[in-house]
């Protein structure tokens, strides 16, 4: 029974899209595999790894009706891409197995029925429903993600928390450590809703959406989230849990204020590491009168010191950080220039780009060095 | 599956859909058929159109994947996890193979415990044997057991609840499994096509499906084990070479039922497992001291840790089996 035929790359294609999420191993055998549906000149391929499911669709020359199987989803990738570019596809299958041909090279697989496959059941949860460009949504995923905890006991640190309310979505994630914050206008009032999305679906919503106008539709349901952006449906299951007061975390009256350029902060943070101490990756700021030290030492008693100019009248500081948080920061933002606030020694710095309106906002914690 | 001496105990927990504890403690000696009835009790949990009586309708798509192993809602935590596991290997993780479940197992859980469900129902973690769980991994497990998020359930099914740590025991809602009554069981067995129920359900102390097991891989090596066992002219050495070649928890079992059997003639003239043998133990008991057999019986209790020990299976029967032969 033929099951589809079609060119290469428009099977390569969605099934691109899906194979991030399967994993090599896992309990349950299943979800090595994708399902491919075929419905006419429809075909839709699904793959899930129980906390994310994406399912592809795509235009194909020639396909059964109504027929579903599931397949290894790492053989059939790795097959389709070493077949040459304009190979024709077909796919049949008889009793257990699944024949791939093409042109004069023919594969038997091992099937798993369609039916055993574990997809996720749509809830009648209406939820919230918006529509950003997925531009925006990248951009806003990218700009919080690199402070997800991973793999926390405090499990609802693992995962970014997507919130809306008063017609403004906001996404924090945090490790305890550090928070970032990222707020995006929307362009009319939707009500409320918190989730929180795992860890993995924000990598892979990263990796799948592209930097264009086009629209991806969320919806944010009391235990799912859903984001459909060009053929693909992507449904990820949330965190069951209350993500932390972020507000009381976000310093508010901070008195001394520093303008840096972006890049003369990073670059001098990158020369500093050198010097390093491996384990705790400690930084001292030295903050005086029109100038900011860039200190490194580490177990050797070698140092580093870096000089930047700024412009700065208040009072000096002397503050420890961990190099890598603020590296993060600097690294994912676009920005020319940020912001620091300090308040004491004791105290967290609070990062911002100056001019947007406080759409984003970075924490990290002081450490003793 | 169920088998049909669980009737009441799933009536009653059926009936509890919806209000049920965070955990149960399934407990009662094996081969009564415990975890198979925590699969049952999953599967009509997990259903979604369960029958009237609370049964799985084994219609839906659910009691489908369930059957094929593929419920994403539903978690196994068993020992052969661990032999499959291969990643983890530091000094905590077990050897392969070893009856033991490892810490890893445990904190594989996390993601699925705390994330929403795929179904939007219960999340149900099986346990089982609970008490293969390894100090570590038992400990990993009491923060999630003691409290975890709404709609979960965790069923943990113990042979031997006494070796779990109290943390865990008082965690858990008990539900205790006891052998079906005697006419009920053999009923079932003849219906398994055992033509001999009376004397497989003595050796396995009531429990039908150890009985089962025992009937159909009974070769008469049980049989012999004891004929060679209470015949004066055999010889250490010749018992032990017999010995050798059966599986150590095999003849250990069967050891240790002789053992028992031989106090129970002593002391009130009955024979509890071996009943084919009744004539024998009376004769072989008649000229032993007992306080020389209760020592032996407790000596063959402390073995029953060494089963899945590496040891020379020779050295320990003949270490086991010295006793006896002063006593025949």
């Amino acid at each position: 029974m033929i099951i589809l035929k079609t060119r290469r790359e428009r099977l390569l294609e969605p099934l691109q899209a899906v194979i991030g999420i399967v994993e090599r191993r896992h309990t349950l055998p299943i979800l090595s595999n994708v399902l491919i549906e075929s419905s006419g000149h429809e075909l839709s391929l699904t793959a899930t790894d129980l906390e994310v499911q994406i399912r592809t669709t795509a235009q194909i020359d020639e396909g059964a009706e109504k027929q579903s199987v599931t397949i290894s989803a790492r053989k059939l990738y790795d097959i389709l891409r070493s077949l040459p570019g304009e190979a024709s596809v077909a796919l049949e299958s008889k009793d257990n197995k699944l024949t791939v041909k093409a042109g004069k090279s023919r594969f038997s697989l091992q099937t798993l029925a369609g039916q055993d496959f574990p997809t996720v059941a749509a809830t009648d949860d209406a939820g919230i429903e918006l529509t950003l460009p997925q531009k925006t949504l990248k951009a806003l995923l990218e700009r919080v993600q690199y402070a997800m905890a991973q793999q926390d006991v405090r499990y609802y640190l693992n995962g970014t928390l997507f919130k809306v309310s008063g017609g403004e979505l906001t996404l924090v994630a945090t490790d305890g450590h550090r928070l970032s914050y990222t707020a995006e206008k929307l362009p009319q009032e939707y009500g409320n809703a918190e989730v929180i999305l795992p860890r993995k679906s924000v990598s892979e919503l990263i990796k799948l959406l592209s930097a264009s106008d086009d629209p991806v539709r969320i919806t944010l349901r009391a235990n799912q989230a859903q984001f459909v952006f060009g053929s693909i449906d992507l449904l990820s299951k949330v965190i069951d849990g209350k993500f932390p007061d972020y507000a009381r975390v976000i310093p508010t009256n901070y008195g001394k204020h520093l303008s840096l350029q972006r890049l003369d902060l990073l670059q001098a943070l990158q020369r500093a590491a050198i010097l390093s101490n491996d384990k705790i990756r400690g930084v001292r700021l030295l903050l005086s009168k029109n100038n900011l030290a860039v200190v490194c030492t580490n177990n050797e008693q070698e140092e580093a010191q870096e000089d930047l100019d700024v412009v700065y009248g208040q009072e000096a500081i002397d503050i420890g950080f961990n190099l890598t948080y603020l590296m993060d920061v600097l690294n994912h933002l676009t920005a020319e220039t940020i912001q620091c606030s300090f308040g004491d020694a004791n105290s967290s710095v609070l990062i911002t780009v100056p001019g947007s309106e406080d759409r984003f906002k970075y924490v990290v914690m002081p450490m003793r060095i | 599956m169920m088998y049909p001496w669980q009737g009441q105990a799933f009536r009653q927990l059926a009936g509890e859909r919806g209000r049920l504890p965070q955990a149960l403690l399934l407990q009662g000696p094996q081969g009564l058929g415990k975890t198979e009835f925590a699969r049952h009790l999953a599967q009509a949990l997990l259903c979604e159109s369960p029958l009237p009586d609370g049964s799985p309708c084994n219609a839906c798509v659910a009691c489908n994947w369930f059957v094929a192993g593929n419920h994403p809602d539903f978690r196994h935590l068993g020992v052969e996890d661990e032999a499959v596991d291969e990643d983890g290997a530091g000094d905590t993780s077990p050897r392969k193979g070893s009856p033991q479940i490892g810490v890893d197992a445990v904190r594989g859980l996390a993601g699925f415990t705390t994330t929403s469900t795929h179904r939007d129902g219960l999340r149900i973690v099986l346990v089982e044997p609970a008490e293969a769980l390894n100090v570590h991994a038992a400990n990993a497990l009491l923060k999630t057991l003691e409290e975890p998020r709404p709609g979960t359930l965790f069923l943990l099914v113990s042979h031997a609840p006494a070796r779990l740590p109290a943390t865990i025991r008082s965690r858990c809602r008990a539900v205790p499994f006891h052998p079906p009554r005697t006419p009920e069981a053999h009923e079932w067995l003849v219906q398994s096509g055992i033509a001999n129920p009376v004397l497989f359900l003595a050796l396995a102390g009531g429990a039908p499906l150890e009985a089962l097991r025992l009937a159909r891989q009974d070769s008469g090596q049980r049989a012999e084990f004891l004929r060679r066992l209470a015949d004066p002219s055999q010889s250490l050495v010749q018992l032990s070479e017999f010995v050798a070649r059966l599986p150590v928890p095999e003849w250990l079992g069967w050891l240790e039922r002789w053992a028992h059997d031989l106090v129970a003639q002593k002391l009130a003239g009955e024979t509890r497992y071996h009943v084919d043998f009744r004539d024998l133990s009376a004769r072989v008991a008649a000229h032993a001291d007992l306080y020389d057999l209760l020592a032996w019986e407790r000596t063959l209790r402390d073995a029953k840790r060494l089963v899945h020990h590496p040891l020379n299976p020779r050295l320990l029967a003949e270490s086991l089996l010295v006793p006896l032969l002063a006593m025949r």
